[in-house]
């Protein structure tokens, strides 16, 4: 009674998971071609830069540079993730760094001196910002010590972790739905152990063989 | 209409079956690359060497890396190569999934030297995910292995296109399923908008 219980449910979870996650998976899929070929002609773009200058107020200077740069992003009506922060700046700037969202690279330059913060926002494209979803989440945390800072990258970090389970979640049950087809065992195991003799021959057997 | 059916269920799942280990790597490596966890970073570098090596005359930085990788007995995908003519220094990394090397050759003295690092299958797997990658454009795929995983990673996404257009029909014909279905899809598409809106505007 159990068993069929868990067959009917399962059944159900691998058709509600596969559908949930449908614009997910296609998403990482086509992004993930695209990374993988960057070198097709309709994906490379040339940037677009695009620059404004700001009045800012000097933040409170107690060491903390990624407080800094927050504090100058508010300022400006920037929001995104910190990419990266540039005490050594060439003059008359004092201070600069870079928030990104997928489509846009903003770099900013602060003037204490004379309250000026540059901003020049870079677009590249359709393509290269479907890339950047791609990576989004990890290009957050790419450098030591470098943390999410914005809640959309902490929610899309979330999302993509659970589209990995998700499709984790879907094979196990398809799997398991798969062997309570009796006439199915014979060809399906054939399927699954090519694929896994295949892909065995990437994670360990290139190893095992070329060192 | 029931062969058709038919045969989108078999392609379904032997695509399916086939398929899964392949995306186990790469479900596995996503988590891995998102809490920025680097397997197998703190293994040892066990120096091998110094071999002599001849330093060919060779402007192709990657036929430069391939030469030294032959004298030394060597194969596996080649990184950036780094040509410091002020240290008088070659160096490059020679990577296969779960081992990093890097070669190093002072070029006055013809001789190299070769760092190991065994990273381990969770090190291989987060190499995998980001190979052949978006960088080292025209430098990746340098060697035939990592050649093939390229072809495999592509071919994975096209079968993953597949195994969702299929499932999406299978799921349309269950009557039964189509009003919670349908209910599930909206709410992932929902999601997603308000995930990528909230990214890019």
């Amino acid at each position: 009674m159990a068993r069929r219980k868990f067959t009917y449910w399962n059944r159900k979870f691998h058709i509600y998971l596969g559908l949930y996650f449908l614009l997910f998976l296609w998403l990482f899929a086509i992004s993930g071609l695209v990374l993988n070929n960057t070198g097709w002609s309709f994906i490379t773009s040339k940037p677009v830069d695009k620059s404004v200058e700001f009045s800012v107020t000097t933040p409170a200077d107690d060491g903390d540079d990624v407080a800094r740069a927050l504090d100058i992003m508010a300022q400006v009506g920037i929001t995104g993730e910190m990419h990266s922060i540039n005490a050594r700046v060439k003059e008359p700037y004092d201070f600069g760094f870079a928030s990104i969202r997928p489509h846009a690279f903003t770099f900013v330059l602060v003037d204490f001196d004379e309250g000026i913060a540059n901003v020049r926002v870079r677009k590249r494209g359709f393509w290269s910002g479907l890339g950047n979803m791609h990576t989004f989440a990890s290009m957050a945390t790419h450098r030591k010590g470098m943390s999410r800072d914005w809640w959309m990258t902490k929610l899309w970090s979330f999302a993509t972790d659970a589209l990995a389970v998700g499709v984790v979640v879907m094979l196990g049950g398809g799997i398991y739905m798969w062997w309570q087809i009796k006439p199915k065992r014979r060809v399906g195991i054939v399927c699954l152990a090519a694929g896994c003799v295949s892909c065995a021959l990437f994670v360990v057997g290139l190893r095992l063989l070329f060192t | 209409m029931k062969t058709f059916y038919k045969l989108t269920r078999d392609v379904h799942l032997w695509l399916g079956l086939f398929l899964s280990p392949f995306l186990i790597v790469y479900a596995v490596s996503t988590v891995l690359v998102n809490h920025s966890v680097k397997p197998g970073a703190a293994a040892p570098d066990i120096a091998r060497g110094p071999y002599d090596v001849v330093v060919p005359d060779e402007p192709d930085k990657v036929l430069l890396a391939k030469d030294i990788l032959a004298q030394l007995g060597m194969t596996g995908e080649i990184g950036g190569v780094r040509i410091r003519p002020a240290e008088q220094r070659i160096n490059f990394p020679v990577n296969v999934p779960g081992v990093r090397r890097q070669v190093v050759v002072n070029t006055e003295t013809g001789r190299a030297i070769v760092l190991t690092k065994r990273a381990g299958v969770l090190s291989g797997l987060v190499y995998m995910h980001f190979a052949p990658g978006q960088h080292l454009v025209g430098v990746a795929g340098n060697w035939l292995g990592m050649r093939l995983w390229h072809w495999m990673a592509d071919a994975t996404v096209y079968v993953v296109l597949l195994l969702s257009a299929t499932g999406v029909y299978l799921w349309t014909v269950l009557k039964a399923e189509r009003k919670t279905g349908l209910i599930v899809l909206g709410a992932g598409v929902a999601c997603f908008v308000l995930l990528t809106v909230g990214l890019l505007f």
